[in-house]
């Protein structure tokens, strides 16, 4: 004869799922009303330089000890307080307290002024100027330089084409360098031929509701896993805060300068340029094996939006001698946000880094 | 509240829960829907899409600027046209800054005036 269920698990049940239904209704009514949104990019910092829309912050850490400093490259899409989510989820935090004197070139927000942008205006010109600065305000002759996503495709341009630029290391967080596997969105302008022109807005950008589409194209049924994920874990107050940290970020993009957009689909994607050795910048052919300085790649496997065949080949391509990957089985943002992040992304770039920096007083 | 000993996994999880059967459905459809958005055919649709959407939105700034200008006033295409050609010129002369601040800067060094603690510093690029 099969055994009678426990009716105290039955009364548990009925007693978690009263109180949950409770604090569900609680978030939700907030999550609607849209109050109490977590606050991100707390971490303190000052801007020390301003050139059109783009600024370089630097974060305060009254014990620095360890140099030259770092300079984090951010990306051209979307906004940067990813990297400085939450109190106590911050990649900027983590590196403050490993004793770095951290400095973030954030590129602001492009609009019309910016839609002739070009990437020899990032790699050649803005990218060197924020470098002076960081020097010119930590007293020193040299950075290192870190890369996130499309950032790093920039400060692998600047590495390349400046072989000279005061850096001591480079490295590079999911960024793309086989743009053939990035997705729907490098298919439909990588083998259809259409012209980026057809997406611009009327300032001359595009627009990012074209880079949310093409986000969300990568996984179609993400945003509705999302959803019942939220519904099933609607009484938690720190899951509903981090959801909203999370999904606040992942809609929130930027326009992406026309010009440089143009250049990105005919060199790097149709060209496959960073693949090919066919990268030109100002006029100049730029090879990625002039890179020889101490250089690290993260990536993860289960990247999406930059798949790991888009990203793994970097590795081959730099000139560098002191060249390492770092393979985890995390997800675009799982690089810098979360367990994986916490636990082994951001102590192994620390690691990193301080094998290569020098005790400073 | 804690559960009492030993009901949590083995009462609760035996429950059919809709979190399962969602699961069950993403598992299967998601991969072909992944594979839809990765077809030839889908990349060409939406490249058709795009260029349908461009065009009827170029004929009908086109209509509305014939209208606007028949009576002398000016369309938005004009003032985006504008806009744009402002924008080239912030970008000249933002470039043209930067240019004169590392040139400065080269200057400076070549003098020995630099101001700061630094020492032999390598050249940043930027200068010419």
């Amino acid at each position: 004869m099969p055994a009678l269920p426990d009716p105290r698990g039955a009364l548990y049940r009925v007693r978690r799922e009263v109180e949950r239904n409770a604090l569900r209704t609680r978030n939700g009514i907030k999550l609607a009303a849209g109050v109490s949104r977590p606050g991100v990019g707390l971490t303190p910092k000052d801007v020390i330089w301003r050139h059109g829309r783009c600024e370089l912050w630097r974060y305060r850490n009254d014990e620095v000890r360890f140099g030259p400093p770092l300079l984090i490259v951010f990306s051209l899409v979307s906004r940067s307080y990813i990297l400085d989510l939450t109190p106590g989820n911050s990649f900027i935090e983590r590196l403050l307290g490993a004793g770095f004197d951290v400095y973030l070139l954030d590129w602001g927000t492009p609009d019309e002024r910016d839609a002739a942008n070009q990437l020899e205006d990032y790699v050649d010109s803005m990218l060197p100027a924020a470098i002076r600065q960081v020097c010119r305000t930590a007293g020193t002759d040299e950075v290192d330089l870190l890369g996130y996503c499309f950032g790093g495709v920039l400060s692998l341009l600047h590495a390349a084409h400046h072989p000279s630029s005061p850096l001591r290391s480079l490295t590079v967080m999911a960024t793309p360098v086989d743009f053939r596997h990035l997705g729907p969105l490098a298919d439909v302008f990588g083998t259809t031929g259409l012209d980026v022109g057809t997406v611009l807005d009327n300032d001359g950008n595009v627009p990012p509701r074209v880079i949310l589409q093409a986000f969300r194209s990568l996984t179609p049924t993400a945003e509705v896993t999302q959803y019942v994920n939220l519904w099933e874990r609607l009484w938690s107050d720190e899951y509903v805060s981090a959801y909203r940290a999370m999904t606040g970020w992942a809609t929130d993009h930027i326009p992406f300068p026309g010009a440089t957009a143009r250049q990105t689909v005919q060199m790097l994607l149709r060209d496959n340029a960073m693949m090919t050795g066919r990268l030109i910048l100002g006029g100049d052919r730029v090879r990625l094996t002039d890179i020889t300085l101490p250089f690290l790649s993260v990536l993860g496997t289960r990247d999406h939006i930059i798949p790991e065949p888009a990203s793994a080949p970097v590795i081959d391509l730099v000139g560098s001698t002191d060249k390492h990957e770092l393979r985890l089985a995390g997800g675009h943002i799982g690089l810098v946000v979360g367990k994986t992040a916490a636990k082994t992304t951001i102590p192994a770039i620390i690691d990193f880094l301080q094998q290569r920096s020098e005790l400073v007083t | 509240m804690s559960p009492p000993e030993g009901t949590r996994h083995n009462q609760v999880m035996s429950f059919p829960s809709l979190r399962g059967a969602y699961d069950a459905v993403e598992r299967e459809v998601t991969p072909r829907i992944e594979a839809l958005v990765r077809t030839r055919q889908f990349t060409q649709a939406s490249a058709w899409i795009a260029q349908a959407r461009a065009a009827a939105g170029g004929r009908l700034d086109a209509v509305n600027a014939r209208l606007l200008h028949a009576v002398n006033l000016p369309a938005g295409t004009d003032v985006n046209r504008l806009q744009r050609q402002t924008g080239e010129l912030d970008r000249e002369v933002r470039r043209l800054t930067l240019e004169l601040a590392a040139r400065d800067e080269e200057r400076k060094e070549a003098r020995g005036d630099a101001g700061t603690a630094r020492s032999a510093r390598r050249p940043v690029p930027g200068s010419p």
